[in-house]
């Protein structure tokens, strides 16, 4: 009977951390790094996709210069573990004969030329003009036959890929 | 004697300790009671949607279709679009508003203001720049900028699972895969894919600056799927990166503005995700996506008129698979959250 108030009251504290600490991240995710060139050049701006063939969110990551790539789910870093279907694809050029775009300053007004152009709906779809400017053959992006598999922990992935 | 008197009192560790303890139950606490107000709040969305669900079948019953995404306005503004939203008016007990609106609108009148339009005139004071509260979810707060947004709309109706077709070109030469599309009506017998899998109405937040994961849209995305709006998030702030929507152009300002980024979304990025633009301008094909500041996900009010809690891991499928002009009745490459948005392509959806 010489429990004392306060190592009751340390017993109660670490019992409420304990229960705080069980409330975590419950996808079993592995973490994914890697490179990706074209014909031996490091890509730059790709954006890399991982699906889950199981389901499951994908993970998405974007090259820089270098062809550097780390994958994310919404911001939590990693991809779930198992196979995947990869999928890299480009973020395409302007076009040339766009329609001017409105400024972005706060003085630049809804009523001007170039946003009554855009506004009387005269502008064409661009997707014809686009669907052509994808840079990365389609057998890595819409017909892609690239598959990898994720497993827990650190995963290098690096993807060498030719445009022939 | 000494020791009896330091036994009645406390020590300082136990003292410690029973403040470290009032720590924790107060920060426990605290969270707990900003949730229920937050709760209290989603409440209240939940309720304008359902509310707004019945306007949609109340239309339905009286016109036999749903109203249009948008439509060309009269008189001197043909080439302007206007909202789905007049058309509910009379059905969310606006009518005296409504009649304002059509006072102006009449082929000979006036002519309805452009939908930015925040100038000052009666009109605008007492019909075009009145917030109405049917439109508004109080977990959002007002955008900072106002100059051209006459009209908050917190709420905004599905294209479906289509992205390529969600722009304004007059002659459009296809339907598009959700319900709402411009100049296009659609009755209930056309959503084949049943009322209760179809989305119909959902949430949109615009607050809290152009670079914001939910209230901001990044422009410029250029490229015909989800993953590369995705993309678009900073992984390390969650904030946009790149090209975004100017301070003054929030999507959620214009109620009346009859066009995708106004008054449309798509079922393409999973829920309280980025919204992307084709372009720089409005008159782009638009990525919208359903967001609100419920924590886990956003709600929507089906076709059948049922309100639902859409969380944002649900399976929306692979992500990088592009939009294409002519699917040709393919099933929705993005999953379910995809095939909740279209309405006739035959998907079996299991919740």
């Amino acid at each position: 009977m010489t429990v004392t108030l306060a190592s009751r009251l340390t017993g109660l504290l670490s019992v409420a951390l304990l229960v705080l600490a069980g409330c975590g991240d419950s996808l079993n995710t592995g973490e994914v790094t890697g490179t990706v060139t074209l014909d031996g050049e490091p890509l730059d701006n790709a954006i890399v996709t991982f699906s889950p063939e199981a389901g499951g969110p994908s993970a998405i990551g974007r090259t820089d210069a270098q062809g550097n790539y780390e994958l994310y789910r919404r911001g939590d870093p990693g991809a779930m573990v198992g196979t995947h279907k990869v999928r890299v694809t480009s973020v395409q050029e302007a076009d040339a004969e766009e329609v001017p775009e409105v400024p972005e300053e706060a003085e630049a007004s809804s009523d001007s030329d170039a946003y009554m152009q855009q506004a009387m709906g005269t502008r064409p779809s661009a997707y014809n003009m686009a669907a052509s400017q994808e840079k990365i053959p389609a057998k890595y992006n819409q017909d892609t036959t690239l598959v990898e598999t994720v497993e827990s922990g650190d995963n290098v992935i690096n993807f060498d890929l030719t445009s022939d | 004697m000494n020791r009896h008197t330091r036994k009645a009192g406390f020590t300082l560790v136990e003292l410690l300790v029973v403040i470290a303890i009032i720590g924790v139950l107060v920060g426990l606490l605290l969270p707990a009671v900003q949730a229920a107000r937050e709760a209290a709040r989603r409440m209240s969305c939940s309720n304008n949607l359902k509310q707004l669900g019945l306007a949609m079948h109340n239309y339905e019953s009286t016109h036999k279709k749903l109203p249009a995404l948008g439509v060309r306005g009269m008189g001197g503004n043909t080439g302007v679009w206007y909202a789905w939203t007049i058309a509910t008016l009379p059905f969310i007990e606006q009518d005296p508003m409504y009649q304002a609106i059509k006072q102006e609108a009449r082929p000979h009148g006036p002519g309805l203001p452009t939908p930015w339009s925040t100038a000052n005139s009666t009109f605008h004071n007492t019909a075009w720049k009145v917030d109405i509260p049917s439109f508004m979810c109080p977990s959002d707060s007002e955008p900072s900028n106002r100059g051209e947004s006459p009209s908050i709309l917190n709420y905004k109706v599905s294209v479906g699972d289509d992205y390529h077709q969600n722009h304004f070109i007059p002659s459009q030469n296809r339907d598009n895969r959700g319900i709402f599309q411009m100049d296009r009506w659609r009755a209930f017998a056309d959503i084949t894919d049943g009322l209760s899998n179809t989305v119909m109405i959902g949430e949109a937040v615009g607050s809290g600056g152009s670079r914001d994961l939910l209230g901001g849209v990044a422009l410029n995305m250029r490229a015909w799927n989800p993953a590369a709006c995705e993309a678009r998030v900073d992984p390390a702030t969650r904030k946009l990166t790149g090209d975004v929507r100017a301070s003054f152009r929030p999507h959620t300002g214009r109620a009346w503005d009859g066009r995708p980024y106004f008054v449309g979304f798509a079922t393409m990025v999973a829920p309280n995700g980025p919204t992307c633009h084709w372009g720089g301008v409005d008159g782009n094909e638009h990525m919208g996506t359903l967001t609100s500041r419920h924590p886990g996900g956003a709600q929507v009010v089906n076709a059948d008129g049922s309100v639902e809690f859409i969380t944002e891991t649900i399976d929306a499928g692979d992500q990088a698979v592009d939009d294409v002009a002519d699917p040709a009745g393919r099933p929705s490459p993005w999953g379910l959250w995809g095939a909740r948005g279209s309405r006739n392509a035959g998907e079996v959806t299991q919740r």
